[in-house]
């Protein structure tokens, strides 16, 4: 019984703290973000585990963990408020070449980023190039470029 | 679509407020929502970080520790007032100089201990027994008045709120009240 709790726990718990911390967060941008999450994984293990090493114990907590995902992934099917606020919206950050400042300051990303996953994603090279910019809900960046972008 | 259009147009106006709703599925009314609640949120984020660092929520702190000691000062109980499902806690005991060397006979609530784990108690009594909802550990003691410690070193078993209480010998027992978080 205390594995099943733990474990739903720890899911909930992490679930909340993840959505707070925002989209950008752990999108392992930075070499720092990984190690980050390395961290949230070690400190979660004893939580999730207790002083049961048991092969039942493991057993549990991962039927658990994931039963609980596929539920979830089951009611964001069903109902697209779910949906939203388990996994997020996405966002438009550059319209026409034009950084939405205002949008950018609250979801704490700057031009740079958007220039960075330009290069990355397009080969653009200036911000004048980008049709959109969208902040996608895992919290990377996707570039449409404009048709004449040269 | 309706209920979203009306959400879309509220908040700053303007251009940034305006929702992209295609071709990206935008919701700018739920987008101002989640930024208002994730900044609550970072806020009782910082709050319960300031409580842990204060010892309300376990683990050491200013607020952590107390202690409860008998109107004479001759037996004192210090322990966490706040603690931490399975992990360990200490409850120390102090015996204040007395001249009589009679063993000491300490006895904790049964129900108190029902609770913990008994790691280890130091020193270690030289016998134990059980009495009328109470264990009852007793201690040698030197001829020599010496004020002593004894040391508990418990590990809740049971969350919630535990009730304790330790007496020495005839005294009136002391009590005290833990909380342990899960």
């Amino acid at each position: 019984m205390d594995s099943v709790w733990r474990a739903a726990a720890i899911y909930i718990g992490l679930m909340i703290i993840m959505r707070l911390a925002g989209k950008r967060s752990l999108a392992q941008i930075t070499t720092f973000d990984f190690v980050l999450l390395l961290i949230i994984g070690e400190a979660t293990q004893n939580a999730l585990l207790g002083q049961d090493f048991s092969v039942t114990n493991a057993m549990l907590v991962i039927i658990t963990l994931v039963t609980l995902d596929i539920g979830l992934s089951l009611l964001k099917r069903r109902s697209k408020r779910i949906d939203k606020w388990l996994d997020d919206v996405p966002l438009v950050i550059v319209e026409d070449g034009v950084p939405l400042k205002e949008r950018m300051d609250k979801a704490r990303v700057d031009v740079d980023d958007v220039l960075s996953a330009a290069r990355h994603l397009q080969g653009i090279e200036r911000l004048d190039q980008i049709r959109y910019a969208v902040l996608e809900r895992s919290g990377g960046i996707s570039i449409i470029p404009k048709k004449n972008a040269s | 679509m309706t209920a979203r259009k009306s959400s879309n147009t509220d908040s700053s106006g303007g251009a940034e407020g305006r929702a992209r709703v295609n071709p990206f599925g935008e919701d700018w009314g739920f987008q101002v929502r989640e930024w208002r609640l994730e900044r609550i949120g970072w806020a009782v984020m910082v709050v319960i970080i300031v409580a842990a660092l204060s010892g309300v929520l376990g683990g050491g702190g200013l607020v952590a520790r107390t202690t409860v000691a008998d109107a004479a000062g001759s037996t004192e109980v210090r322990y966490a007032r706040f603690a931490r499902y399975a992990s360990p806690t200490t409850l120390h005991i102090n015996l204040a100089a007395s001249a009589s060397g009679r063993p000491i006979r300490l006895r904790v609530s049964d129900r108190y201990l029902s609770e913990m784990n008994v790691r280890a108690i130091t020193p270690p009594p030289t016998s134990t027994a059980i009495a009328d909802r109470q264990h009852v550990f007793v201690f040698e003691r030197s001829a020599q008045p010496a004020s002593a410690t004894i040391r508990f070193e418990l590990e809740p078993t049971a969350i919630g709120r535990h009730l304790g209480w330790i007496a020495v010998d005839e005294a009136a027992p002391l009590t005290f009240t833990q909380l342990i978080y899960p």
